[in-house]
């Protein structure tokens, strides 16, 4: 995404004062500055960039308060799973864990969004800027906001930009995020998720695919066969991006950096790490995180001691999906293709002990059927 | 009679007087409250004389590290 030039940024539209919502209320209620200086070095002073961030309880949510009410607890706002597994991962000395603390800080907090970072500007981990000079966008544009956070795996897999996969079959009808990903999953609704797929309002295919296991849909004697026992994404999702070896630090500046070795293509089925009554799959689709066990060296030694508390394959919903996939095509290109399963030969020996527990055995592999 | 008049007269020229002085402070107030931010920022190009010393009083600062590699 071409980031704005300066000027294009901050440009307000001056049809802005015509919304009858949000026209009337002057820019220094929400902003603070000076709106009777004619200076704009010292009209700026106290000027809040994005008052919806980190509490928008006495602006957007003067009107908007219930939805204002819940904030604290969206991941967009509290990126809270990254703090949970990174704890998890950290050393329990109390000195070394805070040192680790204090990088995820540092590091991983900055892609945080909230109110203003999706209905007004683009947000700032993306370099900001306003969406539209300032007119609140009840939907926030998808190319603009969502995948421009979203970029490197979800981006790439829905538009179809990863070489040879073709994009995600949603895309092509024209589905924007929004038409799956909710207003309510992304505000939040007061509980605290252990990670995004404990989102109580997540999307699930169903939804809409309600009837798959009728008798009378195409497709449905292998909708059953499969039904609790695969994801969907099992059989219907294309080969997707996985990272590997992220490490933080400062450079010579003090600005912040991060490295990682070259993504790859791969698709790997594993089993359900988050198996539970909402999801009961056997089998799911994982896809490895960026984490090392060094990821915070340059802070703190051996920070992530408890690395292996952790998978480094993780559950999985690429943004890749298509009717037809080359391990659906026949019974036998997934029964029996060790290729597509998380074996433990195609597990980083370092990180065998920490994915223990989604790794399929060979005897696990669905046998090849007689076709 | 003359006195009536007299006091009338004074009475309608100190009302005329003040509903003028008031509009022409209103007008002073009005012009004197403009929304600077409004006004400024629905103009690009003052928008783009602004930043351009922005970025000359800003130059050689680095937003961020070139050392990032990689995927986010």
């Amino acid at each position: 995404m071409e980031p704005l030039a300066p000027h294009e940024k901050i440009w307000v539209d001056s049809s802005l004062a015509e919304d009858e919502n949000h026209g009337e209320l002057g820019c220094h209620e929400c902003h603070g500055g000076n709106p009777n200086d004619p200076n704009w070095k010292t009209a700026h002073e106290g000027v809040v960039k994005d008052p919806s961030y980190p509490d928008p309880s006495e602006t957007c949510g003067a009107c908007h308060d219930l939805i204002a009410e819940n904030y604290n607890t969206s991941l967009h706002v509290t990126l809270s799973p990254f703090k949970k597994m990174i704890g998890k991962r950290a050393a329990s000395d109390k000195a070394i864990h805070a040192k680790v603390d204090a990088a995820r800080e540092g590091h991983c907090s900055s892609c945080h969004s909230s109110c203003g970072q999706c209905h007004i500007s683009r947000p700032d981990a993306v370099e900001g800027g306003l969406l539209d000079g300032h007119l609140f966008q009840k939907r926030p544009p998808m190319q603009t906001v969502c995948t421009a956070c979203h970029g490197s795996r979800i981006e790439k897999e829905y538009f179809g930009k990863n070489k040879g996969v073709p994009p995600d079959v949603h895309k092509q009808k024209y589905f924007k995020c929004n038409k799956c990903h909710t207003a309510d999953e992304m505000h939040g609704d007061g509980s605290d998720p252990a990670n995004r797929y404990d989102v109580k309002n997540g999307p699930k295919c169903v939804q809409c695919h309600d009837q798959i296991y009728d008798l009378k849909s195409a497709n449905a004697k292998n909708h059953w066969i499969h039904k609790d026992q695969v994801a969907c994404q099992v059989c219907h999702s294309m080969p997707y991006k996985n990272c590997f070896s992220c490490h933080v630090g400062k450079d010579k500046q003090g600005l912040a950096y991060f490295k990682t070795q070259p993504s790859t293509m791969d698709f790997k089925i594993g089993l359900n790490p988050l198996r539970s009554d909402k999801r009961p799959e056997k089998f799911v689709t994982l896809r490895h995180v960026p984490v090392d066990s060094g990821t915070f060296d340059f802070y703190v030694k051996n920070g992530l001691a408890n690395f292996d508390a952790l998978p480094t394959w993780k559950f999985a919903t690429p943004h890749n999906i298509r009717l037809k996939t080359p391990q659906n095509e026949s019974c036998n290109n997934c029964h029996g293709n060790e290729e597509l399963f998380l074996t433990e030969e195609a597990v980083n020996p370092k990180e065998r002990k920490a994915n223990k527990d989604v790794i399929v055995s060979h005897r696990m592999i669905p046998q090849k059927r007689a076709e | 009679m003359n006195s009536v008049r007299f006091v009338w007269g004074l009475f309608l020229a100190l009302a005329v007087g003040f509903v003028l002085m008031a509009g022409v402070q209103g007008a002073a107030q009005a012009a004197e409250e403009e929304n600077h931010c409004f006004t400024c920022h629905t103009n690009a190009r003052k928008l783009i004389q602004i930043t351009r010393e922005i970025a000359e009083a800003d130059k050689g600062k680095k937003a961020a590290s070139a050392e990032s590699e990689g995927e986010g």
